[in-house]
């Protein structure tokens, strides 16, 4: 889970952040370090974003968003 | 590529607003195994919003350039001059990328060529254009004293940044190890793993009929260059096993019936003997700590498993009392624990002890038999060849969980690992001929590659990564 904080812009403000991480064991851990670069860099490529100037109060701090690898298809 | 679309509008806990933003392509690199998360609570934020990915695992393009040079100076290697050197080092990057899973290497034919300045200021709208994702380049320079100097730059094109570089100074001779050692800079960066390129293979080089044939101890790179025999094939050697530090190669001499464990030193091209115990002897093993040597010996009916110290002499430690063949053991990376076979059930299956002998357990119940067990260097599997019918190599967890077959042969045995854990190397044997060949498989059992020898070849055995 990443948050990140938004200029008026739509630019970022800062890097992303890791908020948390779920799921991970010795198995895994080096992939989940992986993972969760690969999360802030998805937010990178995605900025700046187009979001209404009326409501940047609502959107300038964006506290969790959860990048999910669904693997139990 | 995965390409997840980001659809916003962003949920919003807390709020009627829908912030609606159109939808945007977010890349991100192929994103590993996590478990599925449950939406969690948010930090402190009111905006909160998740995506999930679904879609198959995709390679990750990498672009690999002819490496440049600052001059077109002879060197002392059998590739040429610096500005060919500088295409087969990528040439050797792209191949060494290539069948782990995890990327489409392309390059460097077809590829525009970088100048020197270019290497460290890439053309990033250009190589955007092609639809490159990630981006290696690097250069060669010869130094007066033969030495040369390769230095190897990896970028992320989509964001136009520097991930990571390397510089390395190396003799004419070991050009190729600029070459692996760039591969695994890129490798480690791009995957999380650790490198593995830039290590050795031993193995038996087969010649001869099926009935007589001669075996010798042999050892190349990685990727098969840089063969070179050790023993003349006078004796017959089995089942190397290179020293923790590198520096020896455990194995198994028959001379004239006659087993006996040797440790051959590399450094020194010098062997010396470990073990003849006068019986059937086989299976010789390092601890991780490089102490003691395991091995297993057959006497009055049954076969155990002992342990000596790998300086020689000194009394064995029996750890196995039978019944019936108790053969192999690998230790756990912490040393901790051993995996072996023992057929005391009635058929040949897997068993995990602990160092001293104490708490011996079966973990293998899969039906057919499981034989040559060997502990990941990670700890998290234990390859092993399971026999049902055919000989497959797969992988289990250390609790005797989760049984995975990495390959669908008619005769694939004797499964050792690669020093980061992540790739699986054995032997396979033709039907018919007995011709037998080494190969390699990643742990999604989907990538498989022979290694090229110019003789028969089985019994491999990985070294680790050079420092």
């Amino acid at each position: 889970m990443v948050s990140f904080d938004l200029n008026r812009d739509g630019t970022l403000n800062g890097t992303p952040r890791i908020v948390r991480q779920v799921g991970v064991d010795d198995s895994n851990r080096r992939e989940a370090a992986m993972h969760a670069k690969g999360a802030i860099r998805a937010v990178e490529l995605a900025a700046p974003f187009d979001l209404p100037q009326e409501y940047f109060d609502t959107w300038k701090h964006v506290g969790g968003f959860l990048f999910d690898q669904r693997l139990s298809r | 590529m995965n390409v997840l679309r980001l659809a916003l509008p962003l949920m919003l806990t807390g709020s009627a607003l829908a912030a609606s933003a159109s939808a945007q392509d977010v890349a991100t690199q192929p994103a590993p195994p996590t478990q599925a998360a449950p939406a969690d609570a948010a930090d402190d934020g009111v905006l909160t919003g998740s995506v999930s990915d679904e879609s198959e695992w995709q390679d990750l393009g990498i672009a690999i350039t002819t490496f440049a040079t600052d001059r077109d100076a002879p060197t002392q290697t059998n590739a040429g001059s610096t500005a060919q050197l500088g295409q087969a080092i990528s040439q050797v990057i792209a191949s060494d990328l290539k069948n782990n899973g995890l990327f489409k290497p392309s390059g460097p034919g077809g590829l525009p060529q970088p100048s020197l300045p270019q290497v460290q200021m890439p053309d990033y709208p250009t190589w955007k254009g092609m639809g490159t994702d990630m981006l290696v380049q690097g250069f060669v320079k010869a130094g007066a004293d033969g030495q040369l100097t390769v230095g190897c730059y990896l970028y992320d094109v989509a964001l136009s940044r520097q991930l990571t570089k390397a510089g390395w100074v190396f003799s004419a001779s070991d050009w190729r190890r600029a070459a692996h050692k760039c591969s695994d800079l890129v490798y480690s960066r791009l995957s999380g793993e650790s490198p593995f390129f830039d290590s050795k293979i031993a193995y038996i080089a087969e010649t001869g009929p099926k009935d007589h044939r001669m075996k010798r101890l042999a050892i190349m790179d990685s990727d098969g260059a840089n063969h070179r025999y050790l023993t003349s094939g006078q004796a017959m050697a089995l089942t190397p096993r290179y020293s923790p530090d590198y520096s020896k190669i455990l194995y198994l001499s028959y001379l004239n019936g006659q087993p006996s464990i040797y440790v051959y030193d590399l450094a020194t091209d010098t062997q010396k003997l470990i073990a003849r115990t006068g019986n059937p002897t086989f299976a010789p093993r390092w601890s991780p700590d490089g102490k003691w040597v395991l091995y297993s010996m057959a006497k009055s009916g049954t076969t155990d498993i002992y342990r000596i110290s790998s300086a020689g002499g000194g009394t064995p430690q029996q750890l196995t009392q039978g019944p019936g063949i108790n053969i192999g053991g690998s230790y756990s990376p912490d040393g901790s624990q051993i995996v072996f076979e023992s057929d005391r059930s009635g058929s040949q299956q897997v068993y995990v002890m602990n160092a001293d002998g104490s708490n011996q357990r079966r973990i293998s119940f899969f039906g057919g038999r499981a034989a040559t067990p060997e502990w990941s260097p990670r700890g998290d599997q234990i390859a092993f060849t399971h026999i049902v019918g055919n000989l497959r190599v797969a992988v289990m967890s250390p609790s005797g969980g989760g049984l995975r077959y990495l390959t669908d042969s008619w005769q694939d045995e004797a499964p050792t690992w690669s020093p980061n854990g992540r790739i699986v190397q054995f032997f396979r044997t033709a039907k018919g001929s007995g011709q037998a060949s080494i190969w390699q498989v990643d742990l999604t059992g989907r990538n498989e590659r022979r290694l090229p020898t110019p003789v028969g070849a089985s019994d491999p055995a990985w070294g680790p990564i050079r420092p």
